[in-house]
């Protein structure tokens, strides 16, 4: 039962992100490419899941399919000539050689890479989430403050850009 | 693991229910067309113009504002959970954290960025 369960839910949600994922690149209308793309942001948080990484599931949550899906969506609804839906081109040559020699890297990598970490990290003692905290608040002050000093500037300059000029 | 039981249950019957409303009515409700049944209408009155339209620019702010809102929201999480084995240093980086925040924000406001207009 505690062997079965993940693996379902693994190849369940990795069946699910797949299919979501050839439907974002498919899908003629380009809002419903954002809703499939939402669709893979959710598979993937619950692949992060079935690892019992559950801190990196709600960024997932959050940040991809809240945040970043919002984002899209608004700049699907921002572009000029919507309704033409994807126009056709020769660009899709290019895009599948580049896909199809990063998926053989991927491949590569996986098929003769080793990972050690699987083997020891069975059994955690407490909570992902803890363990971060203590991490980021002990050694890796200096980093986390300086991601808020990032963010400030990531902000600023969203403003900057993004703001209409008062007439 | 047995909590996500529990999740995966809610997630499940989640799906089911609007799933099972729209599958039952396919079979259950009669079909009947009529020109006037088939009007496009919102709230009873007739709409103008297409659904496809270009939206403001302005919107997009909004998005990247709230986008970068959240991803500091995500740093409290943590923090949150361990709050008891931080002790007060946990407390005081967590401060200076939302205080140099603070600033983005007050630029934003200075700004008028969070105005609509």
């Amino acid at each position: 039962m505690t062997e079965l369960g993940p693996v379902i839910a693994f190849w369940v949600l990795a069946v699910v992100a797949v299919v979501a994922a050839v439907g974002v690149v498919g899908s003629r209308n380009l809002f419903h490419s954002a809703i499939f793309l939402t669709v893979v942001f959710l598979a993937v948080a619950g692949l992060y899941l079935v690892l019992s990484s559950d801190f990196l599931f709600g960024v997932q949550i959050m940040v991809y399919a809240g945040a970043i899906a919002v984002l899209i969506v608004f700049a699907v609804m921002l572009t000029h000539n919507i309704q033409a839906g994807n126009q056709e081109g020769r660009q899709w040559i290019p895009a599948l050689g580049l896909a199809l020699s990063l998926f053989v890297v991927m491949a590569v990598v996986l098929a003769a890479g080793a990972f050690p970490a699987s083997s020891t990290m069975a059994a955690l003692p407490e909570s992902n989430t803890t363990l971060i905290a203590r991490a980021l608040f002990n050694p890796y002050v200096l980093p986390f403050e300086i991601a808020s000093v990032v963010l400030l500037v990531a902000m600023i300059g969203a403003i900057v850009i993004a703001r209409e000029e008062r007439g | 693991m047995g909590d996500y039981v529990y999740l995966v249950f809610f997630l499940f019957f989640g799906v089911l229910f609007p799933l099972g409303g729209i599958v039952t009515e396919r079979f259950l409700s009669p079909k009947k067309p009529d020109p006037i049944k088939e009007t496009t209408y919102e709230c009873g009155i007739e709409t103008e113009g297409t659904t496809w339209v270009q939206f403001h620019t302005r919107y997009y702010l909004y998005a990247l504002v709230f986008l970068i809102f959240d991803v500091e929201a995500i740093f409290l999480f943590p923090w949150a959970v361990a709050y008891n084995q931080l002790a007060l240093f946990g407390f005081i980086e967590m401060m200076i954290f939302l205080a140099i925040l603070l600033v983005g924000f007050a630029y934003a406001w200075r700004k008028r960025a969070l105005e609509w207009r």
